[in-house]
């Protein structure tokens, strides 16, 4: 991922715009949206769903835009706040509709790429995305956080409720997890 | 240096990696293990899945205007939502109420109506500033072998002996709170066959549109029900503009198959998967049901 841009100039006066400005909404929109993308690839691993997800994320921002308190929260921490929210409504709603299991099984056929794209799905895509998708619900959010949507542990702690310490050990124990089961795919060695 | 220690640099570590994915460790402090998580982690740091959105033009393509960027599918949906409902307008006139409700005296109730052909979605949180949710852990269904599916499920296990051409098993999944045991069956361009087994008594009827059309089948001479089409996501405008899903909406023009029936105190449903013509006719479908052992 280019993260040259990780941080953006002028964040916090470019929310404060956005709350009346569409076009400074769309600069952090431009400036978010891979983030938040990757970060439901992580949560979910179905690239149709991700796509609608991280659509709904950047709706229910722009629509609560005027909730948002750029002195109290960064933009991305509110961002991906609401990403999480949009997660947990899109698992309570496969728990509501049982017949949807399918979904379930479409996220995992997903993983397996098509044949008109699997040449630009290279396999260490694939392989760490099946490798994510055997992590606990816990771990598998702090993976998705930190390498999708590019957050400090601080930040992933004030989203999470955890420690700043304890998502340490657990990324460590999780990326410790997935590396082994990378290599038992002849992977990552 | 405890586990501790090493976590904290650890994520120390990986941020600089995001930052700059050559960032290069300056001392020799990392034993060979650490080393080795660490290039892993390098490797996690430039991996970038946009490149498979279907967004992904827009992605890497920066707006010049939100409005653009966010509701860019507009004239898409509405297209869309222009044919569904011109095909629900074709579909009231043509299938007459009471007609439908005599047929339904007939059927088993393995598919239920909904009472429209819009499933809505659950009303949104009101979002102030984020706060810590606990996210509920999705259904676990684990990659089974079919011997073990059958040690696990408490009912013997039957599989399909007669599939189409190039279809193979992919993969076995047991769900222990509903004992219910599915089947993916793929062709090599990965289309698929579903095939659920699951006990009578907890099976529940699958929703369906209230235009969908039941029909009533037989399988190996038992009755069974048929449905063509499925629920799909669709994106509601606001302003001219083209938001995140919010309801589902029944579409009898999608390929997805659904055939269900019940013997022997277990529910078998076989269906196709969403979106996908398999090129499977009913009489296909039914035939392979038939080939379940």
């Amino acid at each position: 991922m280019n993260t040259a841009d990780l941080k953006m100039p002028n964040e916090q006066s470019l929310a404060q715009q956005a709350q009346a400005d569409p076009a400074a909404f769309a600069r952090l929109y431009d400036h978010y949206l891979r983030r938040v993308y990757n970060y439901m690839r992580y949560r979910l691993t179905d690239a149709q769903t991700a796509d609608d997800l991280t659509a709904q994320v950047f709706h229910r921002a722009w629509e609560k835009r005027h909730n948002h308190d750029p002195e109290k929260a960064p933009f991305g921490a509110w961002l991906f706040g609401i990403a999480r929210h949009v997660i947990h409504d899109h698992y309570r709603r496969q728990k509501r509709f049982g017949w949807l299991s399918l979904d379930v099984l479409r996220e995992r056929f997903s993983l397996t790429p098509p044949p008109e794209e699997a040449f630009i799905q290279s396999e260490m895509q694939t392989m760490v995305l099946q490798a994510v998708a055997r992590l606990n619900e816990r771990e598998r959010e702090i993976v998705a956080l930190k390498f999708g949507g590019n957050l400090n542990n601080l930040q992933i702690a004030e989203l999470t409720g955890l420690t700043s310490s304890n998502v340490g050990i657990i990324l460590y124990r999780a990326m410790k997890q997935l590396k082994a089961a990378m290599e038992t795919q002849g992977v990552s060695k | 240096m405890n586990e501790q220690e090493k976590a904290t640099r650890f994520s120390s570590q990986i941020d600089q990696l995001l930052q700059a994915p050559a960032w290069q460790q300056a001392d020799d402090l990392l034993n060979d293990d650490d080393q080795a998580l660490l290039d892993f982690a390098r490797k996690m740091a430039v991996l970038d899945f946009s490149t498979q959105s279907q967004f992904r033009r827009r992605i890497q393509q920066p707006t010049k205007g939100v409005n653009k960027m966010l509701f860019a599918r507009n004239g898409r949906y509405a297209l869309a939502a222009l044919g569904v409902t011109l095909l629900l307008l074709v579909m009231m006139i043509t299938l007459i109420a009471p007609v439908r409700a005599f047929a339904q005296e007939f059927l088993q109730s393995l598919f239920v109506r909904h009472e429209s052909n819009t499933l809505a979605a659950e009303p949104y949180n009101p979002i102030s500033d984020p706060t810590p949710t606990p996210i509920p852990a999705p259904e676990s269904v684990p990659d089974l072998s079919i011997s073990e599916a059958d040690a696990l499920a408490s009912f013997a296990v039957k599989e399909l002996t007669n599939l189409p051409a190039g279809f193979t098993l992919s993969s076995v999944y047991y769900d222990q709170e509903r004992d219910k045991v599915t089947f993916l069956y793929l062709n090599d361009i990965y289309q698929g066959i579903v095939l659920h087994q699951e006990p009578a008594e907890t099976a529940e009827p699958w929703t369906i549109g209230a235009d969908a059309v039941i029909e009533a089948v037989m399988v190996g001479g038992i009755p069974g029900e048929y449905v063509h089409g499925s629920w799909q996501w669709v994106k509601p405008t606001t302003e001219g503009a083209v938001v995140g899903s919010t309801e589902e909406i029944w579409r009898n023009d999608d390929p997805h198959q659904q055939l269900r029936w019940t013997q022997d105190g277990i529910v078998y449903t076989l269906s196709t998967t969403v979106g996908q013509d398999l090129g499977l006719t009913q009489a296909d479908l039914i035939s392979l049901a038939e080939s379940l052992q």
